[in-house]
């Protein structure tokens, strides 16, 4: 559905300010998949998710949105920016509406729909993240942290985006919060079948959450694969300092004392590692008996 | 004595309808009575809306009590002649770096605080070198604050508290928006204040993971104390902080679950490595 092509980055070019953030960056995303975009500050994920609805243009290299180049004539930038949702970091401090309600209109209102559409979709947006009729006539700014968060998500799926694409959501919110926007996401993406991108620095949420992870590191794409695959190299992503969940820290802290666990053991969830735990002790167990 | 003093503290937020009359209250804390030794490391830990930055208002006099005394060094934040001086002791550092952030170059930003106390000129610019040294900035005391990333600006704000010599720092989430490098220096940055300088520090935080290395964790929700310990006892206790909306370290919750399975592990266990030994001490038994 969204194919990146040899996408290069260069912020003010020829300029002593010239800095390369993209380097040659190629990758597909299917309609459907959750993927977790991974790296730490300065890595490029941020410069790489402008491209995704055309905030920036490729130096060199395109990125397709279904087969078609975004910047080639035929296409309408007005509705990639529809398709293509972004979530930016800290969303919240662009509500701007008297209420949630005319807040959540914005999106569906600059696609030229009719008022009655507009409100339809905006109901349909606030109902899918939880916020019932009572917020409607509310200012955004009387909701708590995680309400406001989930109001400004709404406004982006008003547009009935095919795909939605996150940049750190859960940053600043407390666990409960967090639990909360995550699993929402979630649910978006199982029910409605959305294409999600997660942009994050949590390499818990990424093993909790992705089926695919892509890590980016100095402007290139390192690893690229599913997630539990890209896991499995610790030492590397250690040392780019980034780090692995710490479940799969303690698997293999394990092994190096010499410890054998089977393949295929889920080493991404605390309940499946204390289960692959449980069996490899058990087993000693029987094997001594 | 105690350094710092809370004694059955009440803070209550005011409602005021649109004639600006009181509409309603809402109690932020209610009857915390809590000391702090001189030179601990103490994390206090809740989610949002627990009450704990209210504390955290309390002891630097932002907030003032609605019942119930706040001492630093003896002084009551009451007293309106102290303020100051308690405001030298007990430094303040906030969540969002750019929000504090007033001057143009590094050294001017730390140079601010002990300006604002009358500190001697010559003794100032000792002072900025001296507190960019503490937190590792010295490379950068001529740079833009605007050109840092966010970890280097948390410690820059750090370096203004230091510069003011206090005796105490209160840190308000000051990793919340920070990524896991910048979270990473921050924290190393108060242990070794801690432990170099001797200065208190009153670490608050959503974040378990930075709790652990602390000499007492306090838990707060629902504007009480509800766990005050030192980190292994109050990590034990996985159930009743999963239902006050907290997380627990993976390890401790992967040993809470083989526990509830029947494993013999003891409790206690914070880090990943406290794990991997009591584990594999559990497989050569076996």
């Amino acid at each position: 559905m969204i194919e990146f092509r040899n996408v290069d980055y260069i912020y003010e070019p020829e300029t002593p300010y010239e800095m390369h953030a993209v380097k040659n960056v190629s990758f597909t995303i299917e309609a459907g998949e959750f993927v977790a975009l991974l790296g730490h500050t300065g890595s490029g994920k941020s410069t790489l998710i402008e491209h995704f609805n055309g905030l920036l243009k490729p130096s060199s290299g395109s990125v397709l949105f279904h087969g078609t180049d975004i910047f080639s004539k035929e296409v309408s930038m007005k509705e990639i920016r529809s398709k293509i949702g972004i979530v930016f970091q800290y969303p919240e401090h662009q509500l701007f509406e008297s209420t949630v309600l005319r807040d959540v209109c914005f999106g569906p209102k600059n696609m030229g729909l009719s008022e009655a559409e507009q409100k339809e979709r905006a109901k349909a947006a606030l109902t899918s993240v939880g916020l019932d009729e009572s917020y409607y006539e509310m200012s955004p700014f009387e909701l708590s942290g995680g309400e406001k968060r989930r109001a400004a998500i709404a406004g982006v799926l008003a547009m009935e985006p095919e795909a939605l694409i996150l940049d750190e959501p859960s940053a600043g919110l407390d666990p409960r919060g967090r639990d909360e926007i995550l699993g929402l996401i979630r649910k978006l993406w199982q029910e409605r079948g959305l294409t999600v991108v997660l942009v994050s620095h949590s390499m818990d949420e990424a093993a909790r959450y992705a089926q695919r992870v892509i890590v980016m590191h100095e402007g290139v794409k390192k690893f690229d694969g599913p997630t539990r695959e890209v896991f499995t190299h610790a030492q590397e992503l250690t040392e780019i300092g980034l780090g692995v969940p710490s479940t799969v820290r303690i698997f293999s802290m394990l092994r190096a004392r010499g410890e054998a666990f089977p393949e295929g053991i889920d080493e991404l969830s605390v309940e499946g590692a204390a289960q692959a735990l449980l069996t490899h002790v058990l087993h000693k167990e029987g094997g001594h008996v | 004595m105690a350094l710092i003093d809370i004694l059955h503290l009440f803070h209550s937020f005011y409602r005021y309808d649109e004639s600006g009359s009181v509409s309603g209250t809402k109690a932020a804390l209610k009857d915390v009575t809590l000391s702090i030794e001189a030179g601990s490391f103490v994390a206090v830990l809740g989610h949002n809306g627990s009450g704990k930055s209210t504390l955290a208002k309390h002891i630097n006099a932002l907030f003032l009590p609605s019942k119930g005394d706040v001492k630093v060094n003896g002084r009551n934040t009451r007293d309106a002649g102290e303020v100051l001086l308690i405001r030298r002791d007990a430094g303040m550092v906030f969540q969002n770096p750019d929000n504090q952030m007033i001057a143009n170059v590094v050294e001017e930003e730390v140079a601010f605080g002990p300006e604002n106390i009358g500190v001697p000129t010559e003794e100032i610019w000792e002072r900025v070198g001296d507190a960019l040294e503490r937190v590792g900035m010295t490379a950068y005391r001529m740079h833009s604050p605007d050109r840092l990333s966010g970890g280097q600006k948390q410690r820059v704000a750090i370096a203004g508290v230091v510069a003011m010599k206090p005796q105490c720092i209160i840190l308000d989430e000051p990793t919340a928006m920070l990524d896991p490098m910048g979270r990473r220096e921050v924290l190393r940055t108060l242990h070794e204040l801690n432990e170099k300088e001797k200065i208190t520090i009153l670490l608050i935080t959503h974040h378990m993971d930075e709790t652990i290395d602390a000499d007492r964790v306090i838990v707060m929700d629902d504007g009480e104390v509800v766990l005050d310990d030192v980190p292994s006892v109050v990590f034990s206790h996985v159930e009743e902080l999963r239902n006050r909306g907290l997380d627990v370290p993976v390890a401790t919750q992967l040993a809470y679950e083989l526990r509830q399975k029947g494993l013999d592990l003891p409790e206690g266990i914070l880090s990943e490595e406290e794990f991997v030994e009591a584990y594999l001490k559990l497989c050569a038994e076996h």
